[in-house]
């Protein structure tokens, strides 16, 4: 199928309401199988987009201008061949994005690739370094001390969680820093950014089936897993793809419960509020799962 | 029907303890989520993103694949987190044929205090009504 790409912006009034602004911006000249937008800083007006084309196999990155009446304008672009899977992208600065994505070489190595946006929105290839066998690599930013990092997670070749932290120049030169390997998955990864805490947390399909969520911490060339947990009683997320960092010691998590479907293919988003807790006081789990009605796509 | 998650969040800390038992108490829980929800028909596709509640009203772009004549629909939706709670405050589904990946990204200033407002975009098979679900 030819597909396009659409982007579109959205207003968020007072009362939490949400309306399209203006006209969405249609790219007729790629046909993604994987779409992943990022603001280019906070509070910015610009977004920028990374897509892979199924038409030649390659990355596209798109810088776009989002002005007070919504109607989206391209700036520039940029190619990268030979891309395929699933890939994601992460703001750097006002000036720099990375992007995480799967090479379409015969050994699918993980392409991390920094890309400079200049005033004008020109886009720009920086630098590029690779890793080996990676599907579905999700990247977010993990800022030590002063030094801009990211940091990509994915599923190795022998289909475990495999963390990377990688430190980028204001030149776009990507050095690897820390890696880590976790237990078998079965699909990865979402990954997100714990702000006030300054730590990774990968959300992951977990091999046995369950919804495994798992926070990290990098010390020096170290890097580790803090802590995780595991959800019980059979759920089987078929995407935990979405994973923000919220405020302290908090993330959310969005995910497909196909438990809770209606029979005829219509499953339930399931977000869930995650809390980490890195005192040394008991505690337990605040059940309150309260919630109250919500709006659903159905017949 | 509520999600079976664990009850409980094992901990391994009381007092007295030593620094090792200390990391070892690091945890991560699930505090509260939703069920009952937000139906979608096509479970590759979901993406969440932070707003910061007082920097409303605020913006955010989605961005994705679209096909002509592709039923799949793009339902966006905004959450505020209470801090006990996910409350939906608003939700707009949008026709246009999405045939695959969304994304959705916030153009707020977020923080790293307070409660948030979150967005999500999800695709949907079907357009049409709207009902109520239950919670748990």
């Amino acid at each position: 199928m030819v597909g396009a790409l659409q982007v579109t912006a959205w207003q968020v009034s007072s009362s939490g309401s949400i309306s399209p602004l203006g006209t969405p911006a249609v790219d007729n000249t790629v046909s993604p199988d994987w779409v992943s937008v990022t603001p280019l800083v906070a509070g910015s007006t610009r977004v920028v987009t990374a897509v892979d084309n199924l038409i030649n196999y390659e990355l596209k990155v798109t810088a776009w201008q989002v002005p007070s009446t919504g109607d989206i304008k391209a700036l520039g672009s940029m190619y990268k061949p030979n891309v395929t899977g699933y890939g994601s992208i992460t703001p750097l600065n006002s000036s720099q994005v990375v992007t995480a994505d799967q090479n379409e070489n015969a050994s699918g190595d993980l392409e991390v690739i920094s890309w400079g946006i200049d005033s004008a929105g020109k886009v720009t290839q920086q630098g590029m370094v690779t890793a080996g066998y990676a599907w579905n690599p999700v990247i977010t930013p993990y800022f030590l001390a002063s030094n801009p990092s990211v940091v990509t997670a994915f599923v190795e070749g022998s289909g475990h969680l495999e963390l990377i932290t990688w430190g980028v120049s204001s030149k776009g030169i990507l050095t690897r820093q820390a890696t880590v390997r976790t237990g078998s998955i079965t699909y990865p990864a979402a990954l997100a950014f714990i702000p006030g805490d300054r730590l990774p947390f990968a959300a992951v399909l977990g091999g046995n089936g369950v919804l495994d969520v798992e926070i990290f911490h990098q010390s020096g060339l170290s890097l580790k897993e803090l802590t995780s947990y595991q959800t019980s009683g059979g759920y089987w997320p078929q995407n935990p793809q979405g994973a923000a960092g919220e405020s302290d010691h908090r993330v959310v998590t969005a995910a497909i419960n196909p438990n809770n479907c209606d029979g005829i293919g219509d499953c339930e988003l399931e977000l869930e509020v995650w809390y980490f807790d890195s005192s040394d006081y008991t505690r337990d789990e605040q059940s309150a799962f309260a919630q109250t009605a919500q709006s659903v796509c159905a017949r | 029907m509520g999600l079976a998650w664990a009850s409980r969040v094992a901990v391994g800390a009381s007092l007295g303890l030593s620094l090792l038992a200390i990391a070892s108490a690091q945890t991560i829980a699930p505090l509260y989520g939703t069920s009952g929800g937000q139906v979608v028909a096509f479970p590759d596709n979901a993406a969440v993103a932070p707003l910061n509640l007082r920097s409303l009203p605020g913006w955010v772009v989605t961005a994705a694949c679209t096909a002509y004549g592709n039923p799949f629909g793009l339902e966006v939706a905004v959450w505020e987190d209470t801090g006990s709670a996910l409350v939906q405050k608003g939700s707009y589904f949008d026709s246009s044929s999405i045939c695959g990946s969304v994304s959705v990204a916030s153009l707020s200033n977020t923080s790293t205090l307070g409660y948030t407002t979150i967005v999500t975009a999800v695709g949907c098979l079907w357009s049409g009504r709207y009902k109520s679900l239950p919670g748990r």
